[in-house]
């Protein structure tokens, strides 16, 4: 190291030392008047009327963001699309599952957008000015007549909440079954003879497993996956119409309800018997994927979107059904959300293009894709006539989803009412998992984060 | 050198063209290095100094990252100090340091007077490698490799139930009481390599003829090491200390790769948190308030360490 010279440091120490202060002097005086970041201004000066009739023999390119975990649908439904349109091309920009969330506001405000996306904070989205407004879709498309109500409900956005207003994200109606998945040779060695319908029914059939020593359920927790499981009680024990509030934002909507925490309870109960693979708070999605399938445990609790992450080498080996419900008198609840709809960026310089997607989200062929990929459509459920142990898991699939629609069973994950909550979750279940937190807190230090972040 | 030559030659230059050496060559003569030093001046402002103000400033607001923001003054550092899931983290950070530096080095010193006395070429050489193998692997990839050594089937537990210590057995990340432990594990075999290597560099710039008077003098292999090789090796100490608490108190890739904080932000440490903050929870100001935390703290520990190894080399 070498010694300077003691003289030699002073002016530089001055000179340095007034560039630093007249730099920090600088900074807070433009702290003072301005602050970072304003909402990004929309490319097109002209305004988005949806006319998609010279879009369709133009020559264009899209851009669609998707998670790594469903870039193969994305990929179908991007083909599908360029057959029809074979002026278009649509490029995929993949983000891995946990970033996704992540990375998307970003993009979105970034000058080189991808075109259609489905953020997951659409309130957030809207109120940074980051997705178009697709009303005039809706007209042109005439989604209001072919659409439920309730499934374009999830798409609108006003005043901070999501469920009435103005529509941002459209276009067909098919979305994943989140359910129970089960190993069918493991199901046969616990002598399970039917589908349980009842959580009563469900905690025996854990019992049984527990018993005959095999893990109940495999679940990974170290990315908060177990949130899959506490969502479907949630939905069962506070009815899916309230958790949607809660997820949407509605003015009063709460956490803080008795049903909410018996639903915790139920969870705890579980974790405190031992019906989760010992080291659930120390993998994640990927792990508990192998251990389901190399017949590590008896069920799996998540979406029908692993359907395309599970090795090929187990299908026919597993099946699903749907959450059973609180009581025999109870309806049955799913979480999905719509993989057809999606948003178009403001600041997309293809818009009509990218409507012209969203139109065709909205076609049979479309559905047909979505239906591949483990997402049944809404629009034209069979009357349920439930689901039995020895149909494969594409009638199940179909049949589980009839059943929640039959019931008006479909909620969205309280991850999605605001980030915050989404962070939260995966700290407390782990907590609730290991013992360290009962359920009364856990649903009070959610309500805590909640009631904090979602009026921000 | 060079610019002692530079400025006289200016100084002549200026005395030739102005034959009064006022004030103003005064002024030219002081300036002139700093007009050299410019450009690179220019660039570290811009792209150091100003992220670090920016962050100081962001740390002001509130602020998702994209839309409007609004002035908070300090309430994102009273938010810091106050609320226990951003407070525990810093604490985490000091726990580290045990991991990151006091053992790393301790062994490090052990290790390196040890190799001082290792006989042949070859024996030493490897020793060398083997040590400082782990140094080169990224920390990124080393929790990687680690996080499956410390899984339910992982090597360690295949060790322990082998040994008849089925009882300890357990998903180490997964643990409330073990993972901070376990992820500070793998700091100290990724830095005691680094430290060790250091340290044997130091040891063979110390006199030999210290060691054979401090025998002749009648000390043991213990005394010489700490009468000889331990005040010998006082810079190095310095570099390692330094280097290994900045890496443990700026921690990310081991804990973010490992266990991304969990389970139940047990292994929570700062820099996985400001990523938390900004990205997934979307408090940009939260966030740069908790680095500009962190970075004062490193600031206000690494400048008395610093003296305190400078101050005694005189």
């Amino acid at each position: 190291m070498l010694k300077s010279l003691p003289t030699a440091h002073t002016p530089w120490r001055h000179t340095a030392g007034r560039f630093l202060a007249l730099a920090l002097v600088g900074t807070f005086a433009l702290s003072a008047c301005s602050g970072p970041g304003a909402a990004p201004s929309e490319v097109a000066a002209k305004e988005f009327t949806c006319d998609t009739q010279a879009a369709s023999d133009a020559d264009a390119s899209l851009k669609l963001f998707t998670a790594a975990g469903t870039a193969e649908y994305a990929q179908s439904l991007s083909d599908a699309f360029m057959k029809k349109y074979p002026k278009i091309t649509v490029k995929l920009q993949t983000e891995a599952d946990n970033n996704y969330n992540t990375v998307l506001p970003r993009l979105l405000a970034s000058d080189n957008p991808p075109d259609l996306a489905i953020p997951n904070d659409l309130i957030g989205a809207v109120k940074d000015g980051l997705v178009t407004n697709l009303d005039k879709c809706a007209a042109a498309f005439g989604w209001e007549k072919e659409i439920p109500s309730s499934v374009l409900a999830a798409g609108r956005v006003s005043g901070g909440g999501i469920g009435s207003g103005s529509l941002f994200q459209g276009g067909g109606a098919s979305g994943p079954l989140v359910g129970v998945f089960y190993n069918r040779e493991l199901a046969k060695r616990v002598g399970l003879e039917k589908i349980p319908t009842t959580v009563q029914e469900f905690e025996a059939a854990l019992k049984s497993a527990k018993d005959a020593g095999i893990t109940p359920i495999v679940a990974s927790n170290a990315d908060g996956l177990t949130g899959h499981l506490f969502n479907l009680l949630l939905g069962t024990y506070m009815g899916p119409q309230d958790l949607l509030n809660v997820v949407w934002r509605t003015p009063g909507a709460t956490l803080d309800t008795p049903e909410a925490k018996e639903a915790a309870a139920v969870l705890e109960k579980w974790a405190d018997a031992g019906y989760f693979n010992a080291d659930a708070n120390a993998i994640n999605q990927d792990a508990s994927y192998g251990q389901f399938a190399s017949g590590q445990g008896l069920f799996l609790v998540s979406g029908t979107w692993v359907t395309q992450s599970l090795p090929k080498s187990f299908d026919g080996k597993y099946g699903i059904f749907p959450f059973p419900a609180k009581d025999a008198g109870s309806g049955q609840v799913s979480m999905t959300n719509n993989q057809l709809a999606m948003s178009i960026a403001s600041r997309s310089k293809s818009k009509e293009a990218a409507a012209l997607f969203l139109d065709f989200l909205s076609t049979p062929e479309a559905a047909a894709v979505a239906s591949d990929a483990g997402y049944p459509s809404a629009l034209n459920t069979a009357a349920g006539a439930g689901v039995t142990l020895d149909q494969n898991i594409g009638e199940q699939i179909q049949a589980g989803y009839a059943t929640i629609a039959a019931d008006n069973g479909f909620d969205n994950w309280l991850n999605n009412a605001t980030p915050e909550v989404n962070t939260k979750m995966t700290e407390q279940l782990q907590s609730l998992l290991a013992g360290r937190t009962d359920a009364n807190a856990m649903v009070s230090a959610l309500q805590a984060t909640y009631a904090a972040s979602r009026d921000k | 050198m060079s610019t002692h030559i530079g400025t006289k030659d200016q100084a002549a230059r200026t005395v030739r063209v102005q034959r009064r050496p006022g004030r103003r060559t005064f002024r030219f003569r002081r300036w002139a290095g700093w007009l050299f030093a410019l450009p690179a001046l220019a660039f570290y402002g811009f792209f150091n100094l100003r992220a670090i103000l920016q962050s100081v400033q962001y740390s002001f607001y509130e602020w998702n990252g994209i839309g409007a923001s609004t002035f908070v003054g300090l309430q994102n550092y009273i938010d810091v100090f106050t609320q226990p899931e951003l407070l525990r983290p810093l604490i985490n950070a000091f726990y580290l340091i045990l991991f990151f530096t006091v053992i790393p080095v301790l062994f490090g010193l052990v290790a390196a007077a040890t190799m001082r006395t290792m006989e042949g070429r070859f024996t030493g050489a490897l020793a060398r490698t083997l040590l400082f193998l782990p140094q080169i692997i990224p920390g990124a990839a080393a929790a990687v490799a680690w996080s499956w050594m410390y899984s339910n089937n992982g090597v360690i537990n295949q060790v322990l139930r082998a040994v008849g210590l089925d009882s300890l057995t357990r998903a180490w990340l997964g643990d409330f009481d073990y993972a901070l432990s376990a992820v500070g594990f793998i700091g100290t075999w990724l830095s005691t390599g680094l430290c060790t290597l250091l340290l044997i560099s130091g040891i063979g710039k110390i006199d030999t003829a210290l060691y054979e008077a401090a025998r002749l003098d009648g000390a043991n292999a213990v005394q010489q090491f700490l009468n000889v090789t331990v005040p010998g090796l006082r810079r190095e100490l310095g570099v390692c200390v330094t280097v290994t608490i900045i890496s443990a108190l700026a921690s990310f890739d081991v804990v973010y790769l490992a266990t991304q904080g969990g389970p139940g932000g047990t292994t929570m440490v700062p820099g996985v948190q400001v990523y938390l903050l900004a990205f997934n929870d979307a408090r940009l100001g939260a966030a740069c308030a908790l680095a500009v935390v962190l970075a004062v703290l490193i600031v206000a520990i690494i400048v008395p360490l610093q003296r305190l190894f400078q101050e005694r080399e005189s």
